[in-house]
């Protein structure tokens, strides 16, 4: 990809979850088997309390030692993650590649950004696996091409911020 | 002669820059060792003798839980676009307290994963 002048590049892990994907979900009826069906496996089910073991993007890429969590909670959390990262470049003196060299011009003069947009659906379960609650916390537009690297708007100096 | 030349000429620009890569994390799970674990029967060691040690063991809802994942990645490149996919499987086997398993957590997508090159849209 570094030998082209322009690159769209996107990345994503697992596939997204859309709220009308979750509208069957109702909270003091619907089981994490349920769920499961529809949906598959969550990501992680973790006590009530967070005591959990998080690594970028949920990728726990650590040894195949089995690793104990003790933490007994009545209830769980289900989480499945997904992830979309969205990356533009161009390089506009590509083309001098073939001329060179060229006393003074540089190679290389590239224009890069993007974002990364983490997701995830989180459902509570009581003792018995049922649906307590569940929620999206979304960062949808985080991910998105954008061509120009720069602050389009001056800052704005006059941001109040009180306790 | 000449359209050959043309042709070649198009054929190694227009392909010089793709790349088709996978890989994974783990191996893949074997659905009929997952339907050999029988709820009220099936005790932790033949859980561990079947599927290997798990990746991760937690105490969940006063249970004891045994995790194994598993990730594909799939890449596809041509050209100036690019786009990676990656999914995780995760099966899930709790135990009561006595050590029998109590219940199981797996769901596939009934869909492989995809190469996809086009970087826009869904």
């Amino acid at each position: 990809m570094v030998g082209c002048p322009l690159t769209w590049q996107r990345v994503s892990i697992n596939e997204t979850i859309a709220p009308e994907d979750v509208a069957f979900i109702i909270p003091g009826k619907t089981t994490l088997a349920e769920i499961v069906a529809r949906l598959g496996a969550p990501d992680e089910i973790t006590s009530p309390d967070g005591r959990i073991t998080y690594t970028p993007f949920g990728l726990r890429m650590i040894t195949r030692t089995p690793q104990v969590i003790t933490a007994s909670y009545p209830g769980a959390v289900a989480r499945y993650r997904f992830l979309d990262f969205k990356r533009f470049r161009a390089n506009f003196t590509w083309g001098l590649k073939f001329i060179q060299p060229v006393p003074g011009i540089p190679d290389d003069f590239v224009f890069e950004s993007g974002g990364i947009g983490t997701d995830e659906f989180l459902v509570v379960l009581d003792s018995n696996w049922i649906v307590r609650q569940h929620a999206f916390a979304k960062h949808a537009d985080a991910s998105r091409y954008r061509p120009w690297p720069f602050d389009l708007e001056p800052p704005d100096d006059n941001q109040v911020v009180s306790f | 002669m000449s359209y050959l030349i043309l042709i070649l000429f198009l054929w190694i620009s227009l392909f010089q820059g793709c790349a088709f890569v996978r890989g994974n994390y783990g191996d893949e799970f074997n659905v009929e060792d997952i339907q050999a674990i029988k709820k009220g029967v099936t005790v932790r060691e033949e859980v561990a003798a079947r599927l290997g040690a798990p990746d991760r063991i937690m105490e969940v809802n006063g249970r004891e839980i045994f995790h194994y994942y598993h990730y594909d990645v799939k890449s596809g490149t041509i050209l100036l676009f690019s786009r990676t996919n990656i999914r995780s499987d995760d099966l899930y086997v709790m135990f009561n307290k006595d050590g029998v398993v109590e219940d199981v957590v797996f769901g596939k997508p009934p869909d492989r994963l995809k190469f996809q090159v086009w970087p826009f849209g869904d």
